[in-house]
């Protein structure tokens, strides 16, 4: 059996290449002791081959408990001595000799690493002894030794030579010093190493605050932490959930904390350092790395975050901070997976943050299981409504689907903590989203917004015609005249979408009529728009100074139209200022008519009393009543606006 | 710590070392009744401890942004980033001496979705509420979030053509939700959120303006400037006034008379329908002051009025930021113009004439001036010019034509004088401002920031040349009919906003009359 040859798992091969090996140090004095223990099994297993080579029909091999206590296969041992046969030239062979003494160079060699990282001198010795003393054995031919060879790897050699076996003794020395100086200790469920005293409450608001979240990973794995002490610098080092190049290690030092945290989520990396956002932390990096011995596409973010701590407290309100932080980390980019696909990516990162900052995690979502357990609430509560694989930002605007999911994410999470009924959960859940299926009314009312938007671009593009005229400045009445029709072409659709989803929602019909009315005063200023790319240049000041007038009324009948839908949509759970508003732009949709019939009527008279010609009088009589019936179109538009409030005051 | 709160009626005296010059100068302006929107400021003693991650200077500046933005509201009446009336607010910088455009500005925060929704039932006006928007994902995520401006602006400018409309200002309200959507999704491909709370935005705001102060350019500007005694930078939070709200709202910049040449009149550049980094940022060309006139005959008269105002006020010609919202006019800025040699001793003769300075106080004030580039240089024997632009800055430059600050570089290491010529200028280029013998750009008006440091450098420039087409990459450009590469030679009259194929000839003239009317005062005032 090839023996476990010291090669790091990805995680400390990360926090090696961050130069935080104190955190290793433990665990490589740990590795180092195994591999005295399985050194010390092989040179007996080498020895009693050559006595088995020298005298066949000795003692029997008897190392089998010896084997398993290592971790050695005792069979593999067993068959190797077993079969080891003399050769000529005190020479011995054995079938899987070579492999044995390989695994005894790098049990020495994992015992020397772990020398090396307590103490970089004595280590750094102890290899090059290792080296000098393979160099002077150097293998003879595959699975053959020469029976002098094995005393001098196991013996002690005489007169102060080295040998392996003295190498390996001095090894386990100092092995056991650094054991002792790192032995294990438990501080508030973290596994400490050579702590000073004043290091305790450091680590104590770590776990503190690791404790306050820990019941949030509900069956996860993970959250582990090790601190140790070296030198000047506590290091405190968390395992998040277990998964490889997820690395965090703060190191407090007296007057600073600094954070260096790995990710392979450039996302999740960022979503880390933003929970930290009420604290000064000087954050610096999201630098691409990649460590040797990690594939290409294993490459990981690393970011740091430093924060001056003038006096424990703030040092260990930040601790206390960052333990709590660390279970939002597990699983968040598969909850962000899953909440993609019914929100946008930064929505879901939204969401997911707002989970953290109110101390409800994303875990207990998952549990309950993710997205079916969304897909099923939209199965149950809203068949026909909201179509298979449409996003709920879609279908239900996106504050209201944000809204939603942090629901979902709250009353899984309470429901978990809580041992409540998952049935209970799921009930409350579908409530939520029935609430805000009977609120898409407001969703429906925007598109009612970006329809008075549209009209008062042509309103105001046909007032800025006039403007012109009225300074014998030149105009390009043609692209108005374009442009109208493009805006005009646009408000279609978009009036077909809307009663598309009008029919969809079961909207109030009222919604529908208003979606009509708005459309038909478009058509009427794509009229005039059209009508004054036909206008004569040299119209009377006098019926210009009228036609200002009446397009500013079609632009205040626009403009109230929005203000009063955006208020209207408002009513449902707002304050009487809300309905209020709704109901002053009603009375501003109507005077806005009564001034344009006003203006139509003046102009009329202008023309009909004047000396104008068939073309002009034509041309600014059909202008005038095209932008006043866009009025009349805004005042019924009022009307409606009006009984849709009128009716959600009486809800 | 002292908040500063600036609105009608406060105290006008504040220094410039605690506040910032910008701030400084606009609560003189509230105080001498001028219409400025209400405004309070962090002290320049915040920045350096902010910049050092100082703990107790976070909280400062949290408390301070709560206490000034409570201010706020009730000076306006408003309700920051609020669904009903909201308010928005630019979050400005401005340290003691003026570095314009070297600092960071966050403008429209508090525009969240709310505050869209708001902006519609205030204004009735969804399409300029949009604009606010992204106009704040733009803002908010160059400078707080780090990212690229460029393809924010390839966005645009590919709305804009998809949409068959000139320019932005003509897109229509479903277009800029939409924009907004494609604002929103490449800040998303990044991984980067925008925060909905108007207090997160503005802390990180805040924070952001602060550290600019460390930024390269900023740093490599008070080099240039012999600034490097500045302690840091002020951090000026104002209510938005909107330019961009309607056919008769506006934004602007003037000078109370002409920074280039120094002739008696306004120079006045206005963007209508549009926010003031329309004008600064060169991106766009302004119309001029007979627009206002157009628009509107009373606001070009108070304008008129303000200069001449604030000239008085300030004892030297203005360079003031405005805007017209809704046909009323806000000044947002003043400061002391950046001047051509040519045009400060134009000034301090007309100053004199005109009784403002005595002749005493006029020497003074050329104290410091290099007499040496006090000469007025013109092209000889020159015929028809390749192309016209605006004179920005005015002299004359002969130089092989640059297209980046490296070829400018390389040009320069040769022995040669170089002409940068670019599409469009921002504050980045400094670089290769100072290296330029002189600057060309197609696009950009006489108040962009571009031409403001051209003018200090005293290096000529010309902007708006609308007949220039530069392929950067290509390292070539096409100029009306010519057609140019990199180290081609060029003249440029920066008073005239000429451009010429070849190296033409200069002559060098003294200003003999201008001189011994310097030296006559001289001779009066013996004592200095």
């Amino acid at each position: 059996m090839v023996p476990v040859s010291g090669r790091m798992d990805m995680k400390s091969l990360i926090i090696e290449q961050l130069g935080q090996t104190e955190i290793l140090l433990p665990a490589l004095i740990g590795d180092g002791l195994a591999a005295n223990d399985r050194v010390k099994v092989r040179l007996s297993v080498l020895q009693a081959a050559a006595r088995h080579a020298r005298d066949p029909a000795g003692t029997s091999f008897d190392l089998t408990n010896e084997c398993r206590a290592a971790d050695i296969d005792p069979m593999a041992m067993e068959q190797l001595v077993k079969s080891a046969s003399a050769m000529m030239g005190e020479r011995m062979t054995a079938p899987g000799l070579s492999e044995l003494a390989t695994a005894i160079g790098d049990d020495v060699a994992t015992m020397a690493r772990a020398a090396k990282a307590g103490d970089e001198t004595a280590g750094r010795s102890a290899l090059e002894r290792l080296a000098a003393i393979q160099a002077a054995a150097a293998p003879e031919a595959m699975d053959t030794f020469s029976l002098a060879q094995v005393s001098t790897l196991t013996g002690l050699a005489d007169g102060g030579g080295d040998s392996l076996h003295r190498l390996v003794m001095d090894l386990h020395k100092s092995l056991n010093r650094l054991s002792a100086a790192h032995a294990e200790e438990d501080v508030a469920g973290a596994r400490v190493y050579g702590l000073m005293p004043d290091d305790r409450p450091a680590v104590e608001s770590f776990m503190r605050g690791v404790a306050s979240t820990r019941k949030l990973k509900f069956d996860h794995p993970g959250l582990a932490t090790i601190a140790a002490r070296s030198g000047a610098r506590l290091s405190i080092q968390n395992d998040i959930g277990e998964t490889d190049a997820h690395v965090v290690v703060i190191a407090v030092e007296p007057n600073a904390v600094t954070v260096t945290y790995t990710d392979v989520h450039l996302a999740r990396a960022k979503f880390f350092t933003r929970l930290f956002r009420d604290f000064p932390v000087q954050w610096s990096g999201l630098d691409r790395k990649s460590a040797d011995g990690l594939n290409d596409g294993d490459a990981f973010y690393l970011v740091t975050g430093r924060i001056p701590a003038d006096s424990g407290k703030q040092r260990d309100e930040f601790l206390e901070a960052i333990g709590a932080s660390l279970v939002f980390l597990i699983d968040w980019n598969k909850a962000r997976k899953v909440l993609r696909t019914w929100i946008s990516k930064a929505d879901a990162v939204v969401v997911l943050d707002w989970a953290a900052r109110h101390r409800f995690g994303h875990r207990g979502f998952l549990e309950l299981g993710g997205s079916d357990l969304v897909a099923s609430a939209v199965h149950h509560a809203t068949p026909q409504r909201i179509g298979f694989g449409e996003r709920l930002d879609h279908a239900l605007g996106r504050a209201a689907a944000v809204d939603f999911l942090e629901t979902v994410l709250r009353v899984s999470s309470e429901a978990l903590q809580e041992g409540g009924s998952v049935r209970l959960a799921r009930d409350r859940i579908e409530a939520d989203l029935v609430r805000h299926l009977q609120r898409v009314d407001s969703m429906l009312l925007a598109i009612v917004v970006r329809q008075s938007g549209l009209a008062r671009e042509i309103a105001t593009g046909i007032a800025q015609f006039i403007a012109h005229l009225r300074a014998g400045k030149p105009f390009d009445s043609l692209a108005l005249a374009k442009r109208a029709q493009r805006i005009e072409e646009k408000a279609d659709r978009i009036a077909i979408e809307a009663r598309q989803e009008i029919r969809r929602f079961n909207a109030d019909p009222v919604i529908a009529h208003i979606v009509d009315k708005i459309e038909e005063a478009i058509d009427e200023l794509e009229q005039a728009a059209f009508i004054s790319s036909l206008l004569p240049h040299d119209i009377a000041a006098t019926a210009l100074g009228h036609l200002s007038a009446l397009c500013a009324a079609a632009i205040s009948g626009a403009e109230a139209a929005a203000a009063g839908i955006a208020a209207a949509a408002d009513i449902p759970d707002g304050q009487r200022i809300d309905s209020e508003d709704a109901l002053a732009a009603v009375d501003r949709l109507i005077e806005a008519e009564h001034r344009g019939d006003a203006a139509e009527r003046a102009i009329t008279a202008i023309v009909l009393r004047g000396e104008f010609d068939l073309k002009s009088a034509l041309s600014i009589l059909e202008l005038a009543r095209a932008v006043e019936r866009a009025t009349d179109r805004f005042a019924g538009f009022g009307h409606l606006l009006r009984s849709r409030v009128l009716a959600e005051l009486s809800t | 710590m002292q908040i500063v709160h600036i609105a009608k009626g406060s105290s006008g005296r504040h220094s410039a070392e605690v506040i910032g010059a910008k701030a400084a100068n606009l609560a003189r302006m509230a105080a001498a009744g001028l219409p400025v929107p209400p405004a309070f400021v962090l002290p320049v003693k915040l920045c350096k401890a902010i910049v050092d991650g100082e703990r107790h200077a976070q909280q400062l500046l949290v408390d301070g942004l709560a206490e000034g933005i409570a201010f706020l509201e009730d000076a306006t009446s408003l309700s920051f980033g609020g669904s009903r009336r909201p308010l928005l607010v630019s979050v400005r910088s401005g340290a003691a001496r003026s570095m314009p455009g070297m600092l960071d500005t966050v403008l429209d925060v508090g525009c969240s979705p709310a505050a869209v929704h708001g902006l519609v039932r205030m204004t009735g006006h969804p399409r300029f509420a949009w604009d606010c928007r992204r106009r704040f994902l733009e803002s908010y995520a160059s400078v707080v979030l780090g990212l690229d401006r460029r393809p924010f602006a390839r966005h645009l400018a590919d709305m804009v053509a998809a949409e068959g409309v000139a320019a932005d200002h003509a897109l229509d309200v479903d277009a800029m939700e939409r924009l907004t959507g494609f604002y929103l999704q490449m800040i998303e491909d990044q991984d980067c959120v925008v925060p909905d709370d108007p207090m997160e935005q503005i802390e990180a705001s805040a924070q952001a303006v602060y550290r600019s102060w460390n930024s390269d350019r900023a740093r490599t500007y008070r080099q240039l400037a012999h600034l490097e005694a500045l302690h840091g930078t002020a951090v000026t939070v104002q209510a938005m006034v909107f330019g961009n709200c309607g056919l008769d709202s506006g934004s602007g910049v003037a000078f109370s008379r002409d920074p280039s040449t120094g002739a008696a009149r306004p120079v006045i550049d206005v963007l209508f329908e549009s926010q003031g980094e329309d004008v600064v940022s060169g991106t766009r060309t302004p119309e001029t002051e007979g627009s206002i006139q157009f628009a509107s005959p009373a606001v070009a008269a108070q304008l008129g009025d303000t200069l001449a105002q604030l000239e008085h006020e300030f004892g030297d010609v203005q360079d003031v930021e405005f805007t017209i919202e809704n046909g009323k006019l806000w000044i947002l800025q003043t400061r002391d113009a950046k001047r051509t040699p040519q045009a400060a001793l134009r000034f301090v003769m007309d100053f004199v004439k005109e009784g403002l300075l005595t002749p005493r106080e006029a020497l003074q004030r050329l104290n410091g001036l290099d007499f040496s580039k006090l000469t007025r240089k013109r092209l000889a024997e020159v015929y028809e010019p390749a192309a016209h632009g605006t004179g920005a800055s005015a002299g004359i430059a002969v130089g092989r034509a640059s297209f980046d600050s490296d070829s400018a570089g390389r040009i320069a290491a040769g022995g040669d004088p170089a002409i940068l010529v670019r599409p469009d200028t921002n504050t980045d280029d400094i670089v290769g401002f100072n290296i330029a013998a002189g600057i060309v750009t197609a696009i950009g008006g006489r108040t962009a920031h571009a031409a403001l440091v051209a003018r200090q450098m005293g290096k000529p420039c010309v902007v708006g040349c609308t007949e220039l087409a530069i392929d950067v990459a290509g390292h070539r450009a096409r100029l009306a009919a010519a057609s140019i590469k990199e180290g081609d030679w060029l003249s440029i009259d920066g008073e005239a906003g000429t451009i010429y194929l070849g190296q033409c000839k200069v002559v060098t003239e003294q200003l003999d009359t201008e001189l011994a009317e310097i030296e006559r005062w001289r001779m009066a005032a013996p004592a200095l």
